[in-house]
């Protein structure tokens, strides 16, 4: 790689790594997209796309619920797809998995961090915020964002770092079928976690009286996770993207009912940020209609678990898989680059369409919020999504095994399917406790161990 | 089958309760104990419609929680149980030999409370009763997903 690439993927990995969670969640962080868009800056569209599906599926293991833990695998495609380039072939493949899979174990452990340093700075300002300081709430909120950029160049470099070292270290070293016995293996592990993800989403079996500024509201939602941290999770970004709707609130009283309803914007909560909304435009809209501050607390506490389970179904574990499943099955069919765009505008009509209508329905029903979700729609979005998911996700991995295990001899085909088998087996062994990244690992280091002894 | 999850989380049902330990344990039923909750029939139409048709939501207040554990300890489908505090489940287990395990999911800041995990934030006072409940032979673990590994009550308290 020269070094202006290095720069360019750089800038790619930090977009990528502040999309996954802090804004605008525009699905720019999913593999797929990140590496095809990584492989296309190099001039290499199919190394790109190949260890976008390989990672696509590694990503089908993570469901982000809550202050759950998991790997960040769209800065580590970035830079797998930096190793990948420099090496060609299986060599690369493997070697492009064994460095996004490393790095995505390091992004996953600078998530963690970052939220301590979050929760850190947000105690450091308790007082601030408990007094309804608005200068704070935003300055809190906009160095979470710039903190979570940082670290997701940090991320990406230290993957490219790795990305030149593995070159250097393995690059000569390993004989073909050797790197054949790693690509395949890490290629298996990916296809085993996408498997049992899959397997585990599937289961078994009235009109405002104002005209709120919600558009602006809408634009600071795009960020609502922005200063997420263990203490008050999306606390602060729920109270930046309520601020706007509260202006105006009891003027006459110096402008106190404005400062309290602002600080209690920013306790605790924490609900899907797509449906983040329905929250923010319902708790704003009892504020204005004079709703006593237990009540309003008590929406918010109300709204949290319910918004949460409702968009973890729809979107993460519906949505969101459905859509993926779909790129996938078009990359595989060799629809390359419109696949890719297809994946980002479906799901992001999707993804905009529920956050405006949360947003818009959370203010007209304010108190009896209870009534918008008892849209019809809703109800047959979820009872449609789950088995449409599970019927494009169950005919596009067998599409992605044949499209991954395309390249590969006979022989290694045979040690691809085996390695994807006996992975998935450990995968549903519940008492390893293996997750796709440790099982992505492990296999590494078994194939690496081969291909040494293999020379 | 029986209960197969008692399970302590403030923010009550949820995307890791339903997504993830409801897929997991294929579970029928999921009892809400929660005062408040009971007491407020828009609250309880709020957390049924988090929750797919397949899965019913029970919502009790801790008394009558107390009375119906036999009856839904009987029921042939899975259930899961949740409470918002310790203080709650501590209730369920008086006079009951069915609670051995109990999962602390998600407990999460409040003043008084200090960190002990990333998602279980304790009084001191919520630490002793967690400490008693142990020592009276009740498995406690913290574990917010089915995926995550099962921290033992003596590593976070």
């Amino acid at each position: 790689m020269t070094l202006e690439q290095v720069g360019i993927l750089l800038a790619w990995g930090t977009l990528v790594g502040l999309d996954l969670v802090t804004m605008p969640q525009a699905m720019i962080a999913r593999p797929l997209v990140a590496g095809a868009v990584a492989g296309a800056l190099l001039g290499d569209l199919e190394t790109g796309l190949r260890l976008g599906v390989i990672f696509e599926l590694f990503q089908y293991d993570i469901l982000p619920m809550g202050a759950v833990r998991y790997p960040e695998y769209g800065p580590a495609t970035v830079a797998a797809v930096g190793a990948a380039h420099t090496a060609a072939g299986a060599l690369g493949i493997g070697l492009g998995v064994v460095v996004g899979l490393v790095t995505g174990l390091l992004g996953g452990i600078s998530i963690h961090l970052m939220r301590r340093l979050n929760a850190r700075a947000v105690r450091r300002s308790a007082p601030a915020l408990e007094r309804g300081d608005v200068g704070v709430l935003v300055r809190l909120h906009v160095m979470s964002i710039l903190r979570d950029a940082a670290r997701a160049a940090v991320v990406t470099w230290a993957g490219l770092v790795l990305a030149v070292g593995g070159h250097d270290l393995l690059v000569g070293a390993l004989a073909v079928r050797g790197a054949l016995v790693v690509a395949v293996v890490v290629t298996g592990a990916a296809v085993a976690a996408g498997t049992v993800g899959t397997l585990r989403l599937v289961g078994r079996g009235p009109v405002a009286a104002v005209k709120p500024p919600l558009a602006r509201s809408l634009l600071r939602l795009f960020t609502v996770q922005g200063s997420w941290n263990y203490e008050r999770m999306l606390g602060i970004g729920f109270g930046v993207a309520e601020e706007p709707l509260l202006r105006g609130l009891s003027p006459e009283a110096n402008g106190e009912a404005y400062r309290a309803a602002v600080a209690r914007g920013a306790h605790f909560f924490n609900a899907h940020p797509y449906l983040c909304g329905l929250a923010v435009g319902a708790a704003a809209r009892a504020e204005h209609d004079g709703a006593p501050p237990e009540q309003v607390e008590r929406l918010r506490t109300a709204l949290s678990g319910p918004l949460g389970s409702l968009g973890d179904r729809l979107v993460w574990a519906g949505w969101l898989p459905f859509n993926s499943g779909l790129a996938l099955a078009g990359i595989a069919l060799g629809l390359g680059w419109s696949a890719i765009i297809g994946f980002l505008v479906l799901y992001n009509v999707g993804h905009v369409t529920l956050r405006w209508w949360a947003l818009r329905a959370g203010w007209n029903y304010g108190l009896r919020v209870a009534d918008a979700l008892r849209q019809p729609f809703l109800r047959r979005a979820g009872a449609l999504l789950a088995p449409a998911m599970a019927v494009v996700t169950g005919a596009a991995l067998p599409l992605a095994v044949g499209y991954l295990g395309d390249p590969f001899p006979s022989w290694a085909r045979v040690l691809f399917v085996g390695a994807a088998g006996i992975g998935a087996l450990l995968l549903l062994w519940r008492r390893l406790g293996l997750t796709g990244l440790r099982l992505g690992l492990g296999f590494a280091a078994i194939g690496l161990v081969l291909a040494v002894a293999w020379r | 089958m029986s209960i197969a999850l008692y399970r302590i989380d403030d923010r009550l049902i949820h995307g890791q309760v339903v997504v993830g330990w409801g897929q997991r344990l294929n579970a029928g039923f999921i009892v809400l104990v929660d005062d408040a909750v009971r007491a407020s029939p828009w609250e309880q139409e709020l957390y049924r419609m988090g929750v797919p048709p397949n899965i019913e939501v029970i919502t009790a207040s801790t008394v009558e929680a107390v009375a119906r554990l036999p009856e839904w300890d009987a029921d042939p489908r899975v259930g899961i149980v949740v409470a918002g505090d310790v203080g709650t489940i501590a209730a369920l287990t008086e006079n009951c030999h069915q609670v051995t395990r109990i999962n602390v999911g998600g407990v999460h800041q409040r003043p008084g409370r200090t960190e002990r995990l990333r998602f279980v934030f304790l009084s001191d006072a919520e630490a002793e009763q967690l400490t008693r409940l142990a020592a009276r032979g009740i498995q406690i673990t913290a574990q917010d997903v089915p995926t995550a590994r099962a921290v033992p009550l003596a590593e976070f308290i």
